[in-house]
């Protein structure tokens, strides 16, 4: 015997018979796996085989194993035989087809039969068996790598076809056998028999000590070398009390009530139990990586369980849900908790299990088709993960962790590389990466959405958690970072970006909301993968910030669209229209969830998006980078499309019941989890960055600065967001809700006024700015919005957008800067434009919202190269360490943030026509748009060019970064849009198409003036950013108080409205002449410096393109003003009035803004002459009527006294004239025929001959739909 | 005060206010006379236009019911108004510098359209259709001179700059550069400004063969059909000074030589130069040519007078 097992002959022989044997049984089986019958005896054959080669090993492991297997096996067959006898006797065949369903008919014996089948597979819910593990082991360990991985290919193969027949015997419903189709009582002792041997089975899984000591004692005593490992070391209790409990709860549940003194006892005993779980979690001791995963997964189930008490009420087979449940959390916990990968592996499998069973639990045919994918690919998976652990074994003779670190260094390369090659691919199929994600998308939408959210949530971020243990915490990024081990880790990138990519792309393609759900998990997933991948300090960070932000909006959402689906019963986007409505709590945390993943602030996956792009940035992976934020984009474009259909569009169903309260608990819970961690990302980076530490102490992780992620939230931009809630509070009423708004404006205003001192001069003024405008608007809505719907919503976002834009006016550094800006720009900014809910609002703020996020996006990139490269975010930090920048990360970044602040700004000639129309957008806020709201690009090229020094900057740069070419480039940008968007406005008919044009061209001037850079051009650019803000919100308000009160959309709708409105024409034109520039109002002086400034440089183009603009602009205001208020008087207007004095009052008091400002410009000009000497610029002599001295002096008053002068001389001369007045007919040559229609001549009319000429040069086709857009 | 004080006088009496209307008034009668003239007939005499705003202020106001009363009433008086003050800015070389502290050349810029707009809005307001159609090429027309103008006058200001070392677009020093260095109608860099100077001077005088805005064989007179009376006079006032301007504003640029240092005479050198480029812009070429349609005149412009306007620049910029 002894002799025998020594010969190493009859090792090799014996381990490769045993070996082939096996394989080529499974295969058999497979093959022939309708016979069921036929399936238990090869399957049995081939588990002999097992024995054998285990037995040929000659190890104690092996031997060990082959006895072991022996048993659980022949047990394992026996009783799956017994049952099958049973159940083929009732049914009187044994073909698959024949049994298929009989789950429904004979629910004990299936299960038996399952129970078994399954078993032989070494899996079991009560816990895995040790004997495949050693057996394999005894072969890696005699380094027999042929036969052990034609043991696991065998295995795999019987995993499929195990899977194959155990799924419809058991849990079919597509076809049912009912009870009386099946004969009883043919063989009435077998499954009483069955039940006993599964019984004995399931002992000799739950408690397989005894016997596993017993065989291990009996193959030593054959003096075989080697030992076996201790593959599992004692449950901890966090993992033990679901377990357990879950167990004896359901027994318990048997022989109770379903309710006891009105508790549910599954849900509250489930509850009560995954809440113990959670506490004892942080009683174990683990390392942080452990505990911060195991926290994550505890703090999920809890909320999953919660969720589940409402959402599966009425749900069949409830004990069952309930306990796998448990046993799901169990094992989730008991994995993170482990401390040696071979508990890791044996939790890993039940995880396996348990969730698996909760994919089918519906078990309608497609369920069991997904969960079969899922099981299969996860468990095949699994056996990769157990030969990479076994090797990594082989080597070192330890599972323990600490054991594992610390040999890690010495280990040979190989077998670094076979092991972490080994679990990756476990870990990517549970993870979902692409190319085995397959499960992933088939998976979710089957699985109850109380089983998705984990499902996406959770389950596969213990991927992510294998990863980072096997890579970084046992080997370190060091030991990973030559040869063959780092071709493994680069596999992580690559792979991760993959992912990403596809899944995005594969996410905007779906119909369905859980399988576009699915598909976006993959994605984050994907990229929290290729993060991780590069293995610093601050990838880690970022990546595990991701891993707990995507657990909780990813349940976050799956919770929500699981009852959105519930209630609307469809899964298709399209078909959820208005649900969000209809149903309001549960629609708010869909809103919070979406908005949280598409990483807007303020809300949990902006700060961890940001940490992620800062990594691949400072691991110098720009392309990752870039990678991440296009990802990131297309994932913007469906959820926008997601909170479009829940919230803009008609709900058309009958009314609905919102959520159950446990589901309510459980989704604002986690919604306001990711809100704190959105308002406090340094909440979110205190969770994840003892990782890091731990990693960085343990010499693992190389060592990179965290960003410092501090968010100061001013209290003057807190103060409107929180007073959203005011107009909310006074939803019914709308004069009480927009009065709320107007006064928490006011107190906004104290507020900024107050924090005199915490800002520079610019931004305290911007400030300023903003509420006063915001003020004048809100109480111009007051009246305007009576012919809308949902008054207060439009204020409560016009709120929280105005608080956004006053964070951006405050912010100290880089990174609150951007936050503010997201908040402002992005869906706030969407919420309101699309107000009106029309399908061309809807359309517009779609569009309008992805070009603001593309431009968001581009600063997204320069604000993190930036601030990686300087090492901080602070904006004179990053201003002072531009020079000694690498490379180009300083003029790049730069460059992409002034990319982002022009298309802010509208400076983007090209397709202008396309992107920026808000027109559908209500008025108030269209002006407020225009006026307000597109000057934070602007502003914030100040903050960059001359705050942070750019300016400097690019002077100082030589070669093809040279110049100030970002400076001259955004000049002639500026110097061309000005022109371009005048003549297009020229073409425009829409009243307020027109006007937007006209701004775009307006924010040129501005433009222009800053990027020249000198005092006389920056003072002009500022002059006309407060000019602007004033005439052209006024002339918004106008053409709003015309569409209020006429419904027309267009000039061709209108004629000789003036003199029904005289007040709105007299603002009008003030505002008109404003822009047009005409002495004296303001819009002169500040074009005027702007002409002399530039002329001073030597830019006569430039000053050319400029003051062609004027003209231009004077073009399209006078046929503004004929369209709509002059020309031949429409009957159809006889009954017109004028607005009402809340309309008014805000138009007037911008009238005399106009005027006063244009007067005595030095009101605005001295300010400005504060704040460009604070910026480094030698000050302008200013005077209150202008500009004193040098080149663009001018005496604005003066003049103003002249023109007044000369308006009376003109009086007077009329007053000696004769003064009497008669009214006549007009003259038409006798022809008096025409009606007024034909007599009026249209807006669109006025320049056709111009038109006409210029388009037959240009050759632009008639039909080309620039000219005379409507809106 | 005193400085107020001569402003105003200057805005009222000279060179803006009644000098500037009594000239514009003759040079009317002195284009018509000559006009008349140059048809071989005998033509009104030189005061007529006088006498027209004298008999017409005296007539009354008839306003068609459907016009827009107050713009109808507001568009003679804000024309005025603008070529008032505008005239006031015109340096008359060795008698006036033409308020160099309140505003420079740009501010033309701004103030010359004034009339024009003035137009628009009064063909606008009338409800007229012949009067939308005038307002309608009168904007056209617009596009058209504009441009030449502001290049001939970014042209002037770098020339003079080039001594300086800038850009001047101060009147005063236009003059004065030109008293020191000779006219720029000797030099041949600035000839292709001048000549689209001239061309640009039809334009916005509107007068044959560029008339379209008034056109009164076509559209009755466009803005002005339904003004009678005051208003109507209140136009001819705002003709005659937006005359002075423009002409006055060629004096200046091109040739604002002066004879000795006696302010009567300089006046009355400026006067007869002005009258002089009137002649010659004005109307020989209305004499003697047809009015062309508005695609045509709108095509000439673009053409021709900002071709010569861009060519001089170029001259400027490259030989300056």
């Amino acid at each position: 015997m002894q002799y025998l097992i020594q010969s190493e002959l009859f090792s090799l022989s014996a381990v490769l018979a045993g070996s082939l044997l096996m394989f080529g049984a499974h295969l058999a089986a497979l093959l022939r796996h309708r016979d069921l019958l036929m399936v238990v005896l090869l399957s049995f054959t081939a588990e002999l085989g097992t024995s054998l080669a285990g037995y040929g090993t000659g190890t104690v492991s092996g031997l060990t194993g082959s006895g072991l297997h022996l048993l659980y096996q022949t047990t394992a067959h026996l009783t799956a035989m017994l049952a099958l006898i049973s159940l083929g006797r009732g049914a009187g065949s044994f073909r698959l087809d024949a049994l298929t369903g009989i789950g429904s008919a004979r629910s004990v014996t299936s299960a038996v039969f399952g129970f078994a089948m399954v078993a032989s597979l070494g899996l079991t819910p009560f816990k895995g068996a040790i004997s495949r593990p050693a057996t394999l082991y005894g072969m890696v360990e005699t380094g027999q790598w042929i036969p052990a991985l034609l043991v696991l290919a065998g295995t795999v193969l019987a995993l499929w076809y195990t899977l194959k027949i155990v799924l419809p015997v058991c849990f079919s419903t597509d076809k049912t056998i009912s009870a009386d189709q099946v004969e009883t009582g043919r063989a009435p002792f077998f499954t009483p028999l069955a039940l006993i041997l599964a019984g004995v089975l399931a002992a000799l899984h739950a408690m397989p000590e005894t016997v596993v000591h017993w065989v291990e004692h009996l193959a030593s005593l054959t003096g075989a070398p080697g030992h076996l490992p201790r593959f599992e070391s004692p449950w901890p209790a966090a993992a033990t009390v679901p377990y357990v409990g879950g167990f004896m709860l359901v027994v318990a549940a048997r022989f109770l009530p379903r309710t006891v003194k009105g508790l549910p006892v599954l849900e509250t005993g489930a509850a009560l139990l995954s809440a113990a779980s959670l506490a004892l979690i942080f009683t174990a001791g683990v390392s942080p990586l452990s505990l911060l995963f195991a926290a994550i997964m505890g703090f999920i189930s809890l909320a999953v369980i919660v969720y589940s008490a409402g959402y599966m009420r009425g749900h069949g087979h409830a004990s069952r849900y309930w306990l796998f449940l448990l046993l799901m959390q169990g094992s989730l916990t008991g994995l993170c908790l482990a401390r040696d990968l071979g508990s890791l592996y044996g939790f890993w499998e039940l995880m396996t299990l348990s969730s698996a069973i909760l994919v089918i639990h519906d078990q309608t045919g497609k369920a069991l088709r997904a969960g079969f994918k899922y099981f299969f690919m996860c468990g095949a998976g699994a056996y990769a993960l157990l030969f990479g652990i076994l090797v990594l074994h082989a080597g070192t003779g330890s599972f323990e962790f600490t054991a594992l670190a610390a040999a890690a260094p010495g280990l040979s390369p190989t077998i670094i590389a076979l092991t972490g090659l080994g679990c990756l691919i476990g870990f990517a199929v549970k993870a979902g990466l692409v190319p085995v994600h397959g499960w992933l998308p088939e998976a979710h939408p089957v699985a109850p959405s109380s089983v998705s959210g984990p499902l996406s949530g959770i389950l596969t971020k213990t991927g992510i958690y294998g990863m980072t243990l096997v890579l970084f915490a046992l080997f370190g990024s060091g030991t990973m970072a030559q040869g063959a081990p780092a071709r493994v880790l680069e596999l992580l990138p690559l792979l991760g970006g993959a992912t990403l990519l596809f899944a995005e792309i594969m996410a905007l393609r779906q119909t369905d909301l859980k399988r576009m759900l699915a598909y976006s998990t993959m994605a984050q997933v994907g990229e929290i993968t290729a993060v991780l991948g590069l293995g610093t300090a601050l990838a880690v960070t970022g990546a595990m910030a991701h891993v707990v932000n995507h657990a909780v909006m990813k349940n976050l959402l799956f919770f929500g669209a699981g009852l959105l689906i519930l209630r609307a019963g469809t899964a298709r986007i399209d078909d959820l229209k208005g649900m969000g409505r209809a149903m309001p709590l549960t629609g708010l945390c869909m809103l919070a969830g979406s908005l949280a993943i598409m990483g807007l602030p303020p809300f949990g996956g902006f700060a961890s998006k940001f940490l992620m792009v800062s990594a691949c940035i400072d691991a110098g992976r720009p392309l990752l980078a870039t990678a991440i934020l296009g990802g990131g984009l297309i994932g913007v474009m469906y959820y926008i499309r997601l909170v479009r259909v829940l919230f803009f569009e008609k709900y058309e169903g009958p009314a609905v019941a919102e959520a159950p309260t446990t589901c309510l608990i459980a989704m604002s819970g986690l919604a306001l989890a990711s809100l704190i961690m959105g308002v406090q990302p340094q909440a979110c980076l205190a969770l994840v960055s003892p990782v890091t530490e731990w990693l960085v102490q343990a010499g693992k992780v190389q060592a990179s600065i965290v960003p410092d992620l501090a968010v100061t939230w001013p209290w003057f931009a807190v103060l409107p967001m929180l007073g959203a809630a005011v107009p909310f509070y006074f939803r019914n009423n709308l004069e009480r809700s927009g009065w709320g708004t107007t006064a928490v404006l006011g107190v906004t205003f104290l507020a900024v006024a107050l924090s005199f001192g915490s800002m520079d001069t610019m931004s305290l003024c911007f400030a300023l700015l903003v509420v006063l405008m915001g003020a004048l608007n809100t109480v111009y809505s007051v009246s305007y919005m009576d012919h809308s719907h949902t008054q207060w919503r439009f204020f409560a976002f016009f709120l929280v957008m105005i608080g956004g834009l006053l964070g951006v006016a405050g912010s100290p550094d880089l990174f609150s800067f951007f936050l503010f800006w997201e908040i402002m720009s992005s869906w706030t900014l969407y919420c309101v434009i699309v107000h009106e809910e029309t399908p061309g609002a809807l359309r517009e703020g779609y569009k309008y919202f992805l070009f603001n996020v593309l431009g968001a996006t581009c600063m997204f990139f320069g604000v993190v190269l930036l601030g990686t490269s300087a090492g901080s975010f602070d904006l004179t930090v990053v201003g002072t360490a531009l020079g000694s920048m690498p490379g180009a990360a300083g003029a790049v970044g730069m460059g992409c943030i002034a990319l982002g602040f022009a298309m802010k700004a509208a400076m983007l000639p090209l397709r202008i026509d396309i992107w920026m129309h808000p027109a559908t957008a209500p008025t108030p806020v269209s002006g407020y748009i225009s006026s307000v709201l597109l000057k934070s690009g602007p502003f914030g090229l100040m903050k960059l060019l001359f705050v942070m020094g750019g300016a400097g900057f690019f002077a100082g740069q030589s070669g093809y970064w040279s110049q100030p070419a970002i400076m001259s480039g955004l000049a002639w940008i500026a110097g061309i849009t000005i022109v371009f968007a005048a003549a297009m406005a020229l073409m425009q008919s829409g009243l307020k198409r027109m006007l937007i044009y006209s701004t775009v061209s307006q924010l040129g001037y501005i433009v222009l003036g800053i990027a020249t850079g000198t005092s006389l051009a920056v003072s002009a650019g500022l002059l006309h950013f407060v000019n602007h803000m004033v005439f052209k919100n006024l002339i918004f308000l106008a053409a709003g108080a015309i569409m209020y009160r006429t419904h027309a959309d267009s000039l061709e709708q209108l004629a000789g409205i003036g003199r029904k409105m005289p007040v709105t024409l007299a603002v009008f034109a003030i505002g008109a002449f404003s822009a047009i520039g005409l002495p004296p109002l303001n819009g002169f002086t500040s074009k005027w410096m702007l002409y002399h400034g530039l002329m001073a440089e030597g830019d006569v183009i430039l000053a050319i393109l400029s003051l062609g603009g004027s003209v231009l602009t004077m073009a399209y205001f006078l046929k503004f003003l004929h369209g709509a208020f002059f020309g031949r008087p429409d009957p159809r207007f006889d009954t017109l009035t004028e607005v009402g004095p809340l309309m008014r009052v805000p138009m007037c008091i911008l009238a005399g803004a106009c005027v006063v400002l244009g007067v005595f410009p030095g009101l605005a000009l001295m300010p400005i002459n504060g704040i460009i000497a604070g910026l480094g610029f030698a000050p302008l002599e200013v005077h209150l009527y202008g500009p004193a001295s040098g080149a663009g002096a001018w005496n604005a008053t003066a003049v103003a006294g002249l023109m007044l002068a000369a308006y009376l001389a003109a009086r007077g001369i009329l007053a000696l004239m004769n003064r009497t007045e008669r009214e006549t007919h007009m003259h038409a040559c006798g022809v008096d025929d025409l009606s007024d229609e034909q007599l009026h001549v249209s807006a669109s009319g006025l320049y056709e001959p111009a038109v006409t000429l210029v388009r037959q040069w240009l050759a632009l086709p008639g039909s080309l739909p620039i000219f005379n857009r409507k809106g | 005060m005193s400085e107020t004080l001569s402003y105003i006088f200057h805005l009222l009496i000279f060179p803006g206010g009644l000098f500037a209307l009594l000239f514009g008034l003759l040079l009317k009668g002195i284009d018509r006379k000559v006009f008349a003239r140059l048809q071989r007939r005998i033509g009104p005499p030189l005061l007529q236009p006088l006498f027209d705003v004298i008999k017409l202020g005296r007539k009354e106001t008839l306003i068609p019911a459907t016009a827009h009363k107050g713009m109808f009433r507001f568009a003679p008086v804000l024309g005025f108004m603008g070529a008032m003050v505008a005239a006031m800015f015109i340096p008359v070389p060795g008698v006036w510098d033409g308020a160099p502290g309140l505003g420079d050349m740009l501010m033309l810029l701004y103030l010359l359209p004034i009339p024009a707009v003035a137009l628009i809005l009064a063909g606008s307001s009338s409800s007229s259709p012949f009067g939308a159609l005038g307002a309608s090429r009168e904007m056209i027309l617009m596009f058209a001179y504009e441009i030449p103008l502001l290049v001939v006058l970014l042209t002037v200001a770098l020339r003079v700059g080039y001594a300086t070392g800038g850009v001047e677009f101060s009147l005063a020093r236009v003059v004065e550069y030109q008293l020191a260095h000779g006219s720029f109608l000797l030099d041949p860099v600035m000839l292709p400004a001048f000549a689209s100077y001239l061309l640009f001077n039809y334009g916005t005088k509107g007068s044959v063969p560029f008339d379209l805005a008034e056109a009164e064989t076509e559209i009755l007179e466009g803005p002005l059909l339904e003004y009678s009376g005051p208003s109507l006079a209140m136009f001819q006032l705002m003709f005659a000074l937006k005359m002075v301007v423009v002409t006055g504003l060629g004096v200046v640029l091109f040739f604002p030589g002066t004879l000795g240092t006696n302010p009567v005479v300089n006046l009355a050198w400026f006067c007869c130069k002005a009258t002089g480029l009137m002649l010659v812009a004005v109307t020989l070429l209305r004499a003697s040519t047809g009015r062309l349609r508005t695609d045509q005149t709108f095509r000439f412009y673009l053409k021709y007078p900002t071709g010569l306007a861009y060519a001089g620049l170029g001259l400027t910029w490259i030989l300056g």
